[in-house]
C-alpha cells in the first residue's frame, strides 16, 4: 500500500539531486545539504527511498577506527521514475558556497 | 518531601557515576562527545531491520566538525529514530499508557472543577509539574517498548506492581483514601518490584533487559495507580472522611489529589525502579557468571551489509569492513545496552559491579524506609 502512495516534495528533491550525476555515490550530509534538509527529515526519506527500491547504498571503508560511511545514488528503477518525473523548473536547487561535495568517484 | 528528593539526588548522582565507572576511556573526545553518545543510544530505538540506518548516521556523524553542526545533527537523527517505523505491536502498548494518562489528567482537572478547588499561582505551578510527569512517563514508555524483548515483562511487570499496590491499598476507594498506613500487606511493596526485576532478567537474559523492563513496569505501574487513585478522589470526593479534624470538603479533596500525584507519581517509581533495578542487576551477578562481559554481538557490523537498505544495493566485503569493536559509538551502544566491550578488563569490571550492587541495595533499603515512613502517617 505505501508503495503506491505518491513521493513528497522534498524526497523528489532528494531525487533530482541525486539524479544530477546518476553514477555518483553520495554522502548523507552532502545530500542534506544540497538540499536543504535536516537530518531528521533526511533519513526517513532515505529510508522510504531505498524500501521502495529507488536507492542504493553502499559503505565506504573509512580510516582505521573510524565507522564506515554510507553512500547513496539512484538505482535502475530510480533512474526510471525520476526520468518519468515531469520537468519542474520550480524547483531549482542551488548549491551552498560551503558544501562538502563527495570524491566517491572511485567507488563507482 | 525533602527525603524523596534525597533520594533522587542520590539516585542521579548514582547514574552518572555508574555511567563514569562502566566508561570506558575516551582516547578522542570528538567521538566520544554527547552527540556522539546521544546518537548511539537514539539508534538503539531502531527496528531491527533498521539498525543499518542507525550505523549510517553514525559514520556521518563521525566525519562531521564543529560542535553545532553534530549536535544539529545528531539531533535530527534522533527525531528520526524515535520516529523511524516500524513500530510494531509498540503502537498498541503506547496507545494503552497514553490512554491512561490522559484520563488520569483528565479526572484531575474533572475533579478539581467538580469540587471548586482554589486556584491560585501554585495551582498552575503543580499542573505543570503533572504535565511534566506524566508526559516523562510517556516519553520513558515509548522508548522502553521499542527496545527488543522489554515490551513484554515490563507491561506484565507493571500490572503486577499496580496490583501490589492495589492489594496493600486496601481496594476499594474509601480504604484506599481513608486507611491510615497499608495495613499488612506492605511486604507485597518490597516483594513486587524485586519479582520485576528477577523475573525480567531471566526472562531477557540479561541485568540490562531486566533494568529497563523494571522502568517500563515502573512507568506502567505508576500511571495505572495514579488513574486509579484519581478515580477514587473524583468519585469518593470527603465521603468517609473524619469531620472531626474541622477539614472542608475542598481541602480533603485537595489533598487527596495531591497525596495521589506524591506517592504514585514520585514515591511509588522511584521505590520500584531502585528496587527492582537492583535485584535486575544481582539476578544477573548471581545467574550469569560474568554479566558485564558479553560476545560481541553483530550490531557491530551493518546487519546483513546493505541488504537491509536495498536487495539492488552492493555492499563492501565483510572482512575489510571497518567497523571495529573498539570504536566508541559501538562501544556507547554496548554499554548502553549492558554488554559493554570486551576491552575492559575484567577484574575491574567485576570490582565496579559489586560496587554498584552495594550501592542499588543501599538506595533501595533508604527508599523503602523513607517510603514507609512517609506513609506510615497520613498527614492530615
Amino acid at each position: 500500500m505505501q508503495r503506491n502512495r505518491p513521493l513528497s516534495a522534498q524526497a523528489v528533491r532528494v531525487l533530482r539531486a541525486l539524479a544530477a550525476d546518476p553514477s555518483r555515490w553520495r554522502y548523507g550530509y552532502d545530500l542534506a545539504s544540497e538540499v536543504h534538509l535536516k537530518s531528521g527529515s533526511l533519513y526517513p526519506i532515505l529510508v522510504r527511498l531505498a524500501d521502495r527500491g529507488l536507492l542504493e547504498a553502499t559503505w565506504e571503508v573509512g580510516p582505521e577506527g573510524r565507522p564506515p560511511r554510507h553512500m547513496y545514488r539512484l538505482s535502475g528503477p530510480g533512474r526510471e521514475y525520476v526520468a518519468a518525473l515531469p520537468p519542474v523548473a520550480a524547483v531549482r536547487i542551488k548549491p551552498r558556497p560551503n558544501l562538502r561535495l563527495s570524491e566517491a568517484s572511485c567507488f563507482h | 518531601m525533602f527525603p524523596l528528593m534525597g533520594i533522587f539526588v542520590v539516585g542521579v548522582a548514582v547514574a552518572l557515576l555508574r555511567r563514569r565507572l562502566l566508561a570506558i576511556p575516551q582516547d578522542q573526545a570528538r567521538r566520544g562527545d554527547a552527540p556522539a553518545r546521544l546518537l548511539g543510544w537514539a539508534v538503539g530505538l531502531l527496528a531491527a531491520q533498521r539498525h543499518a540506518w542507525g550505523q549510517a548516521m553514525i559514520g556521518e556523524l563521525d566525519r562531521l566538525d564543529g560542535r553545532a553542526r553534530r549536535w544539529r545533527f545528531a539531533l535530527g537523527c534522533v527525531g528520526a529514530a524515535v520516529v523511524l517505523p516500524p513500530w510494531g505491536r509498540a503502537v498498541t502498548a503506547l496507545g494503552a499508557l497514553l490512554a491512561m494518562a490522559a484520563c488520569a489528567g483528565g479526572l484531575a482537572v474533572y475533579t478539581h472543577v467538580h469540587y471548586r478547588l482554589g486556584t491560585d499561582g501554585w495551582t498552575w505551578v503543580l499542573a505543570t509539574v503533572l504535565v511534566l510527569f506524566l508526559v516523562g512517563y510517556l516519553l520513558a514508555g515509548s522508548v522502553l517498548l521499542r527496545r527488543p524483548g522489554v515490551a513484554g515483562p515490563g507491561l506484565i511487570g507493571g500490572l503486577f506492581v499496580a496490583a501490589a499496590w492495589l492489594v496493600a491499598g486496601g481496594f476499594t476507594f474509601n480504604r484506599w483514601l481513608n486507611s491510615h498506613g497499608l495495613g499488612s500487606h506492605q511486604w507485597l511493596l518490597l516483594l513486587a518490584p524485586i519479582v520485576v526485576g528477577v523475573g525480567a532478567t531471566l526472562w531477557g537474559g540479561s541485568a540490562a533487559v531486566g533494568r529497563r523492563a523494571v522502568r517500563l513496569a515502573t512507568a506502567t505501574a505508576a500511571l495505572g495507580v495514579y488513574l486509579y487513585g484519581v478515580l477514587a478522589v473524583a468519585v469518593t470526593g470527603a465521603a468517609g472522611h473524619d469531620p472531626s479534624d474541622g477539614w472542608t470538603t475542598a481541602q480533603v479533596v485537595d489533598d487527596n489529589l495531591g497525596n495521589q500525584a506524591a506517592f504514585y507519581l514520585v514515591a511509588l517509581p522511584l521505590m520500584t525502579a531502585t528496587i527492582g533495578w537492583a535485584a535486575a542487576a544481582a539476578t544477573a551477578r548471581l545467574r550469569y557468571a560474568q554479566p558485564a562481559i558479553a560476545p560481541a554481538t553483530p550490531l557491530l557490523v551493518p546487519p546483513g551489509g546493505d541488504s537491509a537498505l536495498t536487495g539492488a544495493s552492493r555492499t563492501t566485503k565483510p572482512e575489510s569492513h571497518p567497523m571495529r569493536e573498539d570504536h566508541p559509538a559501538h562501544t556507547r551502544t554496548h554499554l548502553d545496552d549492558g554488554t559493554p566491550s570486551l576491552s575492559v578488563a575484567t577484574a575491574p569490571r567485576r570490582r565496579r559491579m559489586w560496587y554498584v550492587l552495594l550501592l542499588c541495595a543501599a538506595l533501595a533499603a533508604s527508599a523503602f524506609l523513607v517510603f514507609l515512613t512517609f506513609l506510615g502517617p497520613h498527614s492530615r
